[in-house]
């Protein structure tokens, strides 16, 4: 009964934590929110014929773009919590009664939680509001695979600003993974297939590391048949960096 | 978070209905789905009285997988002429892929077997056929049939015929001669020498935007929902900095 209890108020506490985060970056979310919204309500409204001709093909190219700025709205919580932890706040508000992980919880709700329903619900409400009829065609395999690919970033990202708490650092590990790796990981792939007719290990190797850390873009290049299962070991993948995060904040976390 | 999903829901709501009353204003229509097939028109054409040769062209099946609300779907066929021959007439028929199959497939194989006639072919088009409509000639013998409602077909095929008057159409005579045709010739000549002639058919399938009233209602619903949510947030606000200060 007590430990039930204790955990009521560590989920209260983390709750409020979560609610305060929200309120310091009302402003950020607005503001992507309101861009991603526009994006979608615009695209929805003059390709809705096509897209109900070809789901996944129409809606595709579109989030390819709009999830960029989801990605880099978790790339910004990050550093937030990086500015938080390297500037000294983060002291005051441990202080209180919230512990290291309840603290780390909170922003994982604020950056992963928070920022993946409010771009679903972007994609969803035009959809809603055109026809309701057409939600349930909307290809979920792909919002799963944005969704994880989303997670896989966030993680990353968190473990970066947990173990540098450097704000600079945080936001640099965050546009490089987001940018530059996808792109190192294509030319590496290109040269390879270039060089080598038949699929070789360093070929496998590279599509492995890439679906692996980008599900989404990974699923829009090969297209595969179940795009579940290939984006299973990505989210995987996020929930050990996630655990590790919260490890490492349980035992090593000095602020 | 409750005031960001109203303010999502808002934005969506006002941009939808205003891009919704926009476009509809100006008549914005997409291309939902087109079908491209090139008809080689088998050589054993036929000459009527007129003494013009008729090309039979069928298109591919387009198939419309989902209709949107609040779109009209038309269909536009585009023929055009790649051959030096003068075309004397042209229609386009619409049909469902399940009419044509039912009686139209058999009377075209009866139709180039020269067993049926052209006025029966074009009755039971006619019969058949979603919609028809004769050609006008336009750019680059371009012919663009009228937009033809759709109603609730999923499946359709264009049929197009094409009357073209063979003066001037060469034939390669088995005695190795060239022959160049007119009308006295081609009573003349065995029609299985004729050669044979592409008529290419392409189908798009428009969506026209026409927002219906539900449409519109809902946008107004959306942005009513995200306003209470933002107040529903604000109010709570206010409410805990009153309990603070108390």
């Amino acid at each position: 009964m007590r430990r039930l209890l204790g955990l009521q108020a560590s989920v209260r506490r983390i709750y409020a934590y979560t609610a305060y985060i929200h309120d310091r970056l009302a402003k950020g979310f607005a503001a992507a929110s309101v861009v991603v919204s526009l994006a979608h309500s615009m695209a929805v409204v003059t390709g809705l014929p096509s897209f109900a001709t070809d789901p996944s093909s129409a809606l595709l190219p579109l989030l390819m773009m709009t999830s960029l700025i989801y990605y880099i709205s978790i790339v910004y919580i990050a550093y937030s919590m990086a500015q938080e932890l390297g500037e000294g706040p983060a002291a005051l508000y441990l202080s209180h009664p919230l512990g290291r992980v309840e603290y780390l919880l909170s922003w994982f709700a604020a950056g992963l939680l928070t920022t993946s329903i409010l771009y679903l619900a972007s994609i969803v409400a035009p959809v809603l509001v055109m026809d309701p009829a057409l939600v349930s065609s909307v290809d979920m395999a792909v919002l799963a695979t944005l969704v994880f690919e989303g997670l896989v970033t966030g993680a990353f990202v968190f473990l970066v600003a947990l173990l540098t708490r450097r704000r600079g650092a945080t936001f640099f590990a965050g546009l490089v993974y987001i940018l530059v790796v996808p792109l190192a990981l294509s030319i590496v792939a290109a040269i390879v297939a270039a060089a080598v007719p038949r699929q070789t290990l360093v070929e496998t190797l590279v599509k492995t590391v890439f679906m692996l850390l980008y599900p989404c873009k990974y699923y829009a290049i090969e297209r595969p048949t179940n795009a579940m299962a290939t984006s299973m070991p990505s989210a995987l993948l996020s929930l050990v960096l996630l655990g590790s995060c919260l490890v490492y904040a349980k035992r090593k976390l000095e602020v | 978070m409750l005031r960001v999903l109203g303010i999502i829901a808002i934005v969506i709501g006002l941009v939808t209905a205003l891009l919704l009353a926009y476009l509809s204003y100006i008549g914005f229509s997409t291309l939902a789905v087109s079908a491209y097939s090139v008809g080689i028109v088998p050589p054993a054409v036929h000459v009527t009285e007129r003494g013009t040769i008729v090309a039979v062209a069928v298109s591919d099946t387009v198939y419309l997988r989902g209709r949107v609300e609040g779109y009209r779907y038309t269909v536009s066929v585009f023929t055009y002429n790649p051959t030096r021959l003068t075309v004397e007439r042209a229609e386009t028929y619409l049909l469902s892929k399940k009419d044509f199959d039912a009686y139209v497939r058999g009377m075209l194989v009866a139709f180039r077997a020269a067993v049926v006639s052209l006025d029966e072919l074009r009755s039971t088009l006619r019969k058949t056929a979603l919609d028809y409509s004769p050609m006008h000639s336009r750019w680059r013998m371009e012919y663009i049939a009228e937009e033809l409602d759709m109603r609730r077909e999923n499946e359709v095929i264009a049929v197009v015929v094409v009357e073209y008057n063979p003066t001037g159409m060469t034939i390669d005579l088995p005695n190795g001669t060239i022959v160049v045709t007119n009308p006295t010739i081609l009573r003349t000549i065995n029609l299985s020498l004729l050669p044979p002639i592409e008529v290419p058919v392409r189908v798009h399938v428009f969506a026209r935007l026409d927002p219906s009233l539900d449409q519109y209602l809902r946008c107004l619903d959306l942005v009513v929902a995200g306003a209470l949510l933002v107040a529903s947030d604000l109010l709570s606000r206010m409410k805990l900095r009153a309990r603070t200060r108390r």
